[in-house]
């Protein structure tokens, strides 16, 4: 068993790693203001977050993820650009019988720098190989800005769009709703009763008829999604081939060199995607200077729509068999907009999980 | 001394013990009323031990007890489902109850989970915060909604403790997953809520009804 100061020990040595390569440590508080910021993370982490209330502060959670509050501290009062270390212990609940840890170290490295994205993305990349060199892992990476470009390049309403986009991280629901928009599954029963239902009056009406109010959903806003349902149903279908394309995109798991020769083969289709492969070949440029072997590393278009809600770019993992992520990453560029009150600077960074190295290390001995 | 763990209270216990009286097992309490004390008669070496319902999937889980009455619901809310260190012996037929997705009459745009769905989006663009659903079952209501692919609600961050905190917690524009008790006719107590996908078209709920014996 690795003990607790062996994975301290190795906690250190990776975040003195990171203060070598340049960053600032930094420190945040265990204790998270959970009502604003635990939206930000995602349904997962959501659900398995440690809440308590505060009768002065209000809901609290211990700290799920470092990323947020650093953020957050940057946005308030940080450098420009800048690069921040952190150690500390995360905490999760997990299943009984899961076996996971519901507290852990966490050592991180986040990069603010507005000047050259991709190749941040790369150094963050890159600084990780290294670090975790000699222990057989395998990288992998996506984008999750070209499936976002994709959607919203949907010849569709913008109401699908959002729907879709809102969805990005629950794989199946977004498979579902893709199918029903693409005309490929039919109109759920319930949904066709509801359509009839809604066509004998206007909402309103409908609406006064249910019976006694309840709630602080207004009766307008219940009469607007209802007309908004109506509309919807009137609304065409993608068309196959677009759709077709994205089907292609979500499924698309090549070597990085050659999944960017497909995207670029598909983008006079989906011209939308066109500055997100862009980024993706700029970062793949940014990759190989860093000695990284882009013929061979690991992309999957759908990489990461399982993993935190608030990356919108590049995402990576590191993983070997049978352990959750060693290490993970990515962009959250829109994240800095969210937490920064109207300023904005694009930023990425990832984990590493000093336990799962030493041990792999322990295995290794 | 094997303990036998039982509900404590009410209709429960009654019909516990009526359902061991039945086969040759007389349960009663001992000492007065507020005393949680309770004698096995017709058979050696048995205890009884008088608990909340919910207390016992974890005494049992503990191996405080080694048998138990308790509802299927909160043995998968307190244990999740198809733990290992109980099994169920046997469904005992009484207490039945279903677990519900309710939603106000007058949402007459949602009748899916997809259109709650669609209705949180909006209620959180509106509000500033996400709806929230009133129930004490969290882990059941969060696995019925991953199971549909996943919601974006969260559950009963200050789960409703009884049904005056439930309607309270409607009257604040948040929907509800909780028990429906059937009344004596199997009919559900009338209320200004009405049951959301999938239970209006009979399909299958996806969670635990009825009670039952777990060891």
């Amino acid at each position: 068993m690795t003990t607790k100061a062996a994975i301290r020990a190795e906690g250190e040595r990776l975040l003195a790693a990171f203060v070598q390569a340049g960053a600032v440590p930094v420190e945040t508080d265990l204790l998270q203001p959970a009502e604003t910021l635990l939206d930000l993370y995602g349904e997962d982490i959501r659900a398995r977050a440690y809440v308590t209330d505060d009768p002065v502060r209000g809901e609290m959670m211990l700290r799920p993820d470092f990323t947020v509050p650093v953020v957050q501290a940057h946005m308030a009062h940080g450098a420009d650009p800048a690069r921040y270390a952190y150690l500390g212990e995360v905490f999760r609940k997990q299943d009984r019988h899961s076996g996971r840890a519901n507290e852990y170290l966490q050592a991180g490295y986040e990069v603010f720098d507005r000047t050259a994205p991709e190749a941040a993305d790369a150094e963050v990349f890159a600084l990780f190989r290294d670090l975790l060199a000699g222990l057989n892992l395998r990288p992998v990476t996506g984008d999750i800005g070209i499936l976002m470009a994709a959607v919203r390049g949907l010849d569709t309403s913008d109401r699908r769009k959002a729907t879709l986009l809102r969805h990005v991280w629950r794989p199946a629901r977004f498979k579902a709703l893709l199918d029903r928009f693409a005309g490929r599954a039919p109109v759920p029963g319930g949904r066709l009763a509801l359509l009839e239902r809604l066509k004998a009056g206007s909402p309103l009406q409908l609406i006064d008829e249910a019976g006694a109010f309840v709630g602080i959903r207004s009766a307008d806003e219940i009469a607007q999604r209802a007309e908004a349902l109506v509309a919807d149903a009137e609304t065409p279908p993608i068309k196959a081939t677009e759709a077709a394309l994205l089907y292609d995109l979500l499924s698309l798991e090549a070597p990085a060199a050659h999944a960017l020769t497909h995207l670029r083969g598909i983008t006079p289709m989906l011209p939308a995607i066109a500055p997100a492969v862009d980024r993706f070949a700029t970062r793949l440029d940014a990759l190989a200077a860093k000695g990284v072997d882009v013929a061979t590393l690991a992309f999957e278009a759908s990489h990461g729509r399982t993993a935190l809600e608030y990356y919108d770019g590049f995402v990576f993992s590191f993983l070997a068999d049978g352990l959750p992520p060693v290490a993970s990453g990515g962009r959250y560029d829109a994240l800095t907009a969210v937490l920064g009150a109207g300023a904005f600077i694009p930023a990425v960074g990832g984990v590493i999980r000093p336990e799962l190295v030493a041990r792999l290390k322990g295995g290794a001995a | 001394m094997i303990r036998i763990g039982v509900p404590s209270k009410g209709r429960l216990m009654q019909d516990t013990f009526d359902w061991f009286g039945a086969r040759g097992l007389t349960m009663r309490r001992t000492g007065n009323d507020r005393e949680y004390a309770g004698a096995v008669d017709g058979i050696e070496g048995v205890g009884l031990v008088l608990l909340s319902a919910g207390e016992i999937p974890r005494e049992l889980a503990a191996g405080r007890i080694h048998l138990g009455v308790t509802g299927s619901d909160l043995m998968g809310e307190t244990l999740g489902m198809n733990a290992p260190e109980v099994q169920e012996l046997a469904r005992l037929g009484f207490g039945h109850a279903d677990l519900i997705l309710a939603v106000p009459n007058v949402w007459i745009d949602v009748e899916t989970v997809d259109d709650l769905d669609a209705a949180a989006a909006g209620f959180r663009a509106v509000h500033g915060h996400r709806l929230r659903i009133a129930t004490k079952y969290h882990r059941l209501t969060r696995d019925f909604l991953q199971a549909r692919g996943g919601c974006g609600l969260p559950t009963g961050r200050q789960p409703g403790r009884d049904g005056r905190h439930r309607q309270e917690r409607h009257r604040r524009g948040d929907c509800g997953y909780h028990l429906l008790r059937r009344d004596a006719a199997g009919k559900p107590p009338a209320h200004p809520f009405r049951r959301a996908d999938p239970f209006q078209r009979g399909g299958s709920v996806g969670v635990p009804h009825g009670r039952s014996v777990r060891r």
